[in-house]
């Protein structure tokens, strides 16, 4: 109550104030007696002077402040009413609620129910917020509470008050006439105050009081709109409490009542809906929205109710505006009103004169005009509903609707998106999705929404590994309209990362490259710079450009120290430094690792490749480096975050301990290292246990097996894991096993074991329906019974595709599509082994293959490149020589001559190629000679091929060679040594009867050629001996004999010409059949 | 002679009996003709257009044009809200049971406005929900001669939805085109769509419904309904869909027009849905969640209050009290088109 007081204290202030003003003017006035001022209060009262007449009824008051009489107090009483009408008319609302309070306490008074609910009004009114949305006052509003409730609970007449005040003070007692009783509270009235107290206590917050009246104007109200109005309160003190339950039941009610048509229900249903929805009261939001009108459907509603308000107030049905004659005739009008029809030239209502109603309705309805239409806000809100209760399709309808509405707003944007993730995240709809969404970034390349669906199509495909379809979106990307603002730029940035991403993971490492780099050029600076740099790297590395990678990797260690990438980037580092064979700082580096980054995921692989470094020896090449690389394996095995980490350490560790065991001599000693081969894997197994390589794990038990001498076991073992694991196409370890189980069966048992394990593998084919183990077992059985060829040529017409095809089987396609020099599918089967099975060592099979295919087509930069991988790959293991030979014939094709000399010459100095590889390297450096036009030096060289290699590739190579010598004899004029070369080649039991012999046949003639074989069908033996003179001085001779080998002294010939060639050591030796 | 006398006891009773005034035949009703006027009729036909009908306490017969009459007013003696309460509650079999003998007599007046139009409209869609085409058909022919273009349009939807059920779809669609109602003729497509299997592109249609229509409450709910009926029929076929949606969506028709027999209709599919027990689980869980969130709140008020203990002990009162305020500082902001 604390602003009475303060409202008491500035009207004792005012009052004498006016007294002090008046002191010596109006010394009459003050000294009138109180019937004077009384008389004059009620004068001015009737004149209109209202403020004055306050004045005058506030002194009468003071005058008879003091007085008992009950006449008295009943005229004072009379006064204050009247004084507090007065001042509600002049909205001097504090001092009213004083005189009415003051009224209200004093006894005699005729009206206390209407004072009652005057001051509630008053303390309502008076508590108003200044402006809608601000705070009331709650003193006020407080007040307004005691006196509403006062007033619903007031149920005495004044007599009865009359009578207390006159037994408990003797005061004089006076009867009250029956029609000066007040009246009890009409219904409206009864309405009007629980609707107020409804309001106050919504007001002051106290949402649970304020449903209880709220429930009343519901129940009583006949006005429509008022009782919408107190339902909508209801669900919004309902909303504050919160007791969202109660809400649902409340709606339809208000649904069904005219209130939907006013602007603020409207407003507050949104609210009220807003407040459901966050929530997560769906189920009740989603009426509520949908009962929310459009904005030009309530201002068409309001604007009608508006005219006929403003014509029954006998206003112009607008503002402004004459009311037409049919107006007129319709709603009539006032005589007494100031506009008349027809009068022209009418002045506007004057704005006092409007009903309050009126202008609070205009004033709603100019707001209502000024808000943009919110329909799709509304089914904006309505879609998120639907998308929030996985009612999907409807999410699109909506969605789709606000799009279509304004496809260039940002709820029309939004929307797009929306629909597009809805399409493809909830729907599995992604034709729909990709239609809509390409459709879009065709036609909008501005702004951040078509990056955002561009984006979210990248997420899906990625997601579902569809990476060319990402790769896909790159031109639109390209067609966007570049900004400078942030969020494009982030966009931009990260969708060209991402097209970079999806060139990596394509393989396709040159483009690749260039988008990460793009990335680094094109956005300096971006949230993405530091992953497309390191990438970048990553790129170059896969190309293996290590020397090109090297300083990315570098850079992104100075530039980002800090960057998730950085332990990644030294290790890299590392690998490049072992790409460019700087071993010892590779070594350092991958040290540096070890020791910095303890923690990091890269940390078992950078011991594991210190491991191979330490084990390779090079670098390190002390006693104990086989010990060093062992405990850099243990130590990636112990840190592996990830079984593959330790599986590379494992099988590694146990490759060194192989390789150390074949150096012992001591059995004791190499059984020791094959039980710490079984130790290790064993710890494995334990460790990673299903994520475990349990088939190389097996493969390597196996082997130790088969080293103590457990060859059946080791069979069964592997012949177990073959079935067990064989259907999985990636289980290398399997694949590993099957030439070790062909190599056991050829080795170590006997015919009848042999036989059993054929049986076995008979049993499992027969018993097994998966076509990947089935094909494994195939080719395990092709490869005992040496029918790999065959199997393959059955395959090739078999396999509608080659998706059940393990490596294997994929290395018995190729070498069958080898042997028929089909080449048609070396691409493709390559391409498999790159992209499926990278580590297999049944790749070489599509290596060759793939060579063989280029160089018969001529590619011969393909053929290199291809050769080149393979070696890089395979080393000089001896079944990749091809590689070499290749590549010396590409230079030799190329007119490389000095390249091709040397690239032949490295082949005869691998001891790992000696025999056939080396015999066609000798028969290509006699081409190489002879070409160049050292047709002496070719001589040598195809002599020694068919003298020292004659029994490789099945005489081949010497029968070339013999043909290709007596073509050099000829250019060189040796005509009888020629024929004798002839001669000799048709006397050597390796060559006389292969095709080319025909040669040497038709050019000695039928008679000498019956001789020859007569000759030999005697068994006897001779001796042929071509010689021909090397630069000048020197000879190269040699000795055709059949049935004999050739003489020492010979030899010694051949090596004195070879001496040229500086490697005489090499292959001086080694030249045996 | 005894005989005799009771012969003739006999015959004065059966001469009191001839003599009390038989019951008036036909359908009592009150008869508001398109004047205005009022009479208490026996109606006794109403055949060609013709209704014929015996005034209260006449023997005679009067045929009118039927167009004459404004409205009939019948005197059924049932429990209208009990029935009703029972349709909407999904219990047609027991709807029908009271429906089906209580509107016989009244069937071929239905063509002339009466007070028994809407139990008539329910008695049909009861036939419906039972799957008495038959009874629909007959119903619906009824309705469609009233000349109301509300019920023609009911007896047109309900004839197309029954041969939309017998898969009869080019009378659906031939009645599809003919229905004015745009929602009503939007809800046949859909079901039309449903019944060809294309559950995509009716969800399509009866959203809508949902979307330009939300104020037909007449079509909105069915349309609701249906979309929880196609999520069904997606079930399986996309993997994307579960039954999730199709639950959510039962429940939101059963909540949303709780008290209707769409409601009702929906309950059933939430229910066999696994909807109760689902619900009953997440209640559960809610309820568990309440538990531990009151333990963890009066273990934090508890350690509040002893904190604010220590404050007060070490006179540290003002930083206690700050600390407060920040939870009166937070703001709940709402999106930009609720704040206008």
């Amino acid at each position: 109550m604390g602003h009475i007081g303060k409202s008491t204290a500035r009207r004792y202030a005012w009052v004498a104030l006016l007294a002090l003003f008046f002191s010596s003017a109006v010394m009459a006035e003050d000294k009138m007696s109180p019937a004077l001022l009384l008389k004059k209060s009620l004068q001015l009262m009737e004149a209109g002077k209202y403020s004055d007449a306050a004045e005058m009824m506030y002194r009468y008051l003071e005058t008879i402040e003091e007085s008992k009489a009950p006449r008295v107090i009943t005229i004072a009483q009379d006064i204050r009413f009247r004084l507090a009408a007065i001042l509600i008319q002049e909205n001097r609302l504090e001092e009213a609620a004083e005189v009415l309070q003051a009224y209200i306490e004093s006894p005699l008074g005729k009206h206390p129910r209407q004072a009652m609910k005057m001051l509630a009004t008053c303390y309502y009114e008076y508590g108003k917020p200044p402006e809608p949305g601000d705070a009331p006052d709650s003193d006020a509003y407080e007040s307004c509470v005691t006196a509403v409730t006062n007033a619903l609970e007031y149920n005495e007449n004044p007599v009865v008050v009359l009578k207390a005040i006159s037994s408990d003070k003797g005061v004089a007692t006076r009867s009250i006439d029956v029609d000066e009783i007040d009246p009890e509270y009409t219904p409206d009235e009864l309405i009007l105050l629980h609707l107020t107290l409804g309001e106050a206590f919504f007001g002051i917050e106290d949402w649970a009081e304020s449903i209880e009246p709220f429930t009343y104007v519901i129940e009583n109200t006949t006005d429509g709109q008022r009782k919408g109005y107190a339902i909508m309160q209801v669900v919004n003190a309902l909303i504050e409490i919160p007791d969202f339950g109660r809400i649902t039941a409340w709606i339809p009610q208000l649904y069904r009542t005219e209130a939907r048509y006013d602007i603020r229900v409207n407003m507050a249903l949104m609210n009220a809906a807003l407040a459901l929805y966050e929530a997560g009261e769906y189920d009740s939001a989603l009426p509520l929205y949908r009962m929310i009108l459009p904005r030009d459907e309530v201002i068409a509603y309001q604007r009608e109710r508006l005219r006929t308000m403003r014509i029954e107030a006998d206003l112009t049905p607008e503002e402004g505006m004459e009311m037409t004659e049919g107006e007129q005739l319709f709603f009539g009008s006032d005589d007494e009103g100031e506009t008349k029809v027809g009068e022209k030239g009418a002045e506007p209502e004057p704005e006092e004169e409007t009903p309050k109603e009126i202008i609070e309705l205009e004033r709603l309805i100019a707001a209502l005009e000024k808000l943009k239409p919110y329909k799709s806000n509304i089914d904006y809100r309505v879609a998120q509903i639907y998308q929030q209760v996985d009612r999907y399709w409807e999410a699109v309808r909506f969605f789709d609707t606000v799009y279509g509405a304004d496809p260039e707003s940002e709820l029309g944007e939004r929307s797009i998106y929306e629909v597009l993730t809805v399409l493809i995240e909830n729907l599995d709809e992604v034709a729909e999705a990709e239609k809509r969404g390409f459709d879009y970034m065709g036609q909008c390349k501005e702004g951040v929404t078509p990056r955002q669906i561009a984006y979210m199509l990248t997420g899906h495909y990625q997601q579902e590994k569809e990476l060319e379809s990402v790769k896909a979106l790159l031109p639109y990307l390209d067609g966007f309209v570049r900004t400078n603002g942030s969020n494009i730029v982030k966009y931009d940035a990260e969708l060209y990362f991402m097209q970079g991403v999806a060139d990596l993971m394509l393989f396709n490492y040159e483009k690749s490259g260039a988008g990460f780099k793009r990335v680094l050029d094109e956005f300096p600076g971006s949230h993405q710079e530091s992953n497309a740099l390191y990438w970048y790297g990553m790129s170059k590395l896969f190309l293996q450009k290590y020397d090109e990678a090297w300083p990315i990797f570098e850079k992104y260690v100075h530039e980002f120290a800090d960057g998730d990438w950085v332990d990644e980037a030294y290790f890299q580092g590392g690998i490049c430094f072992f790409g460019m064979e700087k071993y010892a700082k590779a070594l350092e580096r991958f040290s540096l690792v070890i020791k910095n980054y303890p923690d990091s995921s890269i940390f078992p692989s950078a011991c594991s490749m210190r491991g191979d470094l330490y084990g390779a020896g090079v670098v390190y090449d002390k006693p104990d480096y086989l010990e060093k690389a062992v405990a850099d394996y243990k130590m990636a095995v112990a840190s592996a975050k990830k079984a593959r980490q330790a599986t590379y350490a494992i099988f590694q560790m146990a490759e060194v301990f192989e390789a150390d065991a074949d150096s012992l001599t001591s059995d004791a000693d190499i059984d020791a290292k094959y039980e710490e081969i079984i130790t290790v894997v064993q710890a494995y197994l334990d460790r990673w246990s299903a994520e475990a390589d349990i088939s190389k794990s097996l493969f390597w038990i196996g082997k130790t097996m088969i080293h103590q001498g457990r060859v059946d076991e080791a069979v069964k073992t592997y012949l177990d894991a073959i079935v067990r694991f064989g259907g999985d196409v990636r289980e290398d370890g399997v694949d590993m096993m099957i030439p070790k189980l062909v190599k056991v069966s050829a080795v170590w048992l006997g015919v009848a074991a042999q036989g059993q394990l054929m049986d076995d593998l008979h049993a499992a084919l027969k018993a097994s329906d998966d076509p990947v183990l089935q094909l494994r077992l195939r080719v395990t059985m092709a490869k005992l019974d040496h029918s790999e060829i065959e199997l393959g040529k059955r395959l090739i017409k078999e396999l509608p595709d080659l998706k059940s095809a393990s490596p294997p089987v994929l290395a018995a396609i190729c070498d069958a599509s080898f042997e028929m020099k089909d080449y048609s599918r070396a691409e493709e089967l390559l391409t498999i082994f790159i992209t499926q099975f990278e580590d297999s060592d049944f790749m070489r099979a599509a290596y060759r293959l793939r060579g063989y295919g280029q160089y018969n087509e001529k590619d011969y930069d393909g053929a290199l490149k291809t050769a080149e991988e393979a070696l890089e790959t395979y080393g000089h293991d001896r079944d990749v020589a091809w590689a070499y030979l290749m590549k010396a014939k590409v230079l030799f094709e190329q007119g490389k001559v000095s390249e091709a000399r040397v690239a032949n010459m490295y082949i005869l100095s691998i001891p790992a190629w000696r025999g056939e590889p080396v015999a066609q390297a000798t028969f290509q450096l006699g081409e190489v000679e002879e070409n160049a036009g050292n047709l002496r030096k070719a001589f040598g060289f195809y002599q020694r091929t068919y003298f020292q290699y004659k029994g490789h590739a099945g005489g081949y190579w010497a029968a070339e060679a013999y043909l290709a010598s007596a073509r050099c004899l000829q250019k060189l004029g040796f005509e009888a040594d020629r024929m004798n070369t002839y001669r000799a080649m048709l006397l050597e039991p390796y060559v006389n009867d292969l095709p080319q012999a025909e040669v040497a046949r038709k050019a000695l003639g039928a008679g000498e050629v019956a001789e020859i074989e007569t000759f030999i069908a005697t068994g006897e033996t001779t001796n042929i001996v071509v010689s021909v003179e090397v630069k000048g001085m020197q000879e190269v001779s040699a000795t055709q004999t059949n049935k004999v080998e050739s003489s020492e002294a010979q030899t010694n010939t051949v090596e004195s010409t070879m001496a040229e060639t500086n490697v005489v050591d090499a292959v001086g030796t080694e030249g045996e059949s | 002679m005894k005989r005799i006398w009771i012969s003739l006891i006999a015959l004065v009773a059966m001469g009191a009996v001839a003599q009390k005034p038989e019951a008036q035949s036909g359908t009592p009703a009150l008869l508001e003709a398109i004047n205005g006027k009022q009479a208490r009729v026996f109606l006794q036909r109403l055949e060609d257009g013709k209704l014929t009908f015996q005034a209260y306490k006449s023997n005679t017969d009067i045929t009118v044009p039927s167009s004459k009459i404004k409205s009939l007013t019948f005197y059924p003696k049932y429990d209208a809200e009990a029935v009703e309460q029972q349709f909407n509650a999904g219990d047609y079999s027991a709807a029908l049971s009271i429906l089906d003998p209580l509107m016989e007599p009244f069937w071929d007046y239905m063509v002339v406005d009466n007070n028994l139009r809407d139990a008539f409209c329910m008695l049909m869609d009861t036939y419906y929900k039972s799957g008495d085409f038959q009874g629909v058909r007959r119903a619906a022919n009824i309705l469609m001669e009233s000349g109301d273009p509300k019920l023609v349009q009911r007896g047109q939807a309900n004839i197309a939805l029954v041969a939309i059920a017998e898969n009869d779809l080019e009378t659906a669609k031939k009645i599809r085109g003919e229905v004015t109602s745009a929602a009503a003729g939007l809800y046949l497509q859909a079901c039309i769509e449903r019944a060809e299997k294309r559950p995509k592109d009716a969800i399509w249609t009866a959203s809508g419904i949902i979307l330009n229509y939300a104020n037909d409450l007449e079509w909105l709910a069915p349309s609701e309904l249906l979309c929880a009926n196609l999520y069904v029929d997606m079930l399986g076929s996309n993997s994307a869909i579960t039954t999730n949606s199709s639950l959510h969506t039962a429940r939101q028709v059963k909540n949303i027009y709780a008290g209707s027999s769409v409601a009702a209709d929906a309950e059933k599919l939430w229910v066999s849905l696994g909807g109760a027990e689902r619900e009953a689980a997440i209640a559960d869980k809610k309820a568990e969640r309440e538990k531990k969130e009151a333990e963890e709140k009066a273990k934090k008020e508890a350690d509040a209050a002893s904190l604010a203990e220590d404050t007060a002990s070490t006179n540290n009162v003002e930083a206690a009290h700050s600390g407060n305020t920040a939870s009166t500082n937070d703001v709940n902001t709402t999106a930009e088109m609720e704040s206008e």
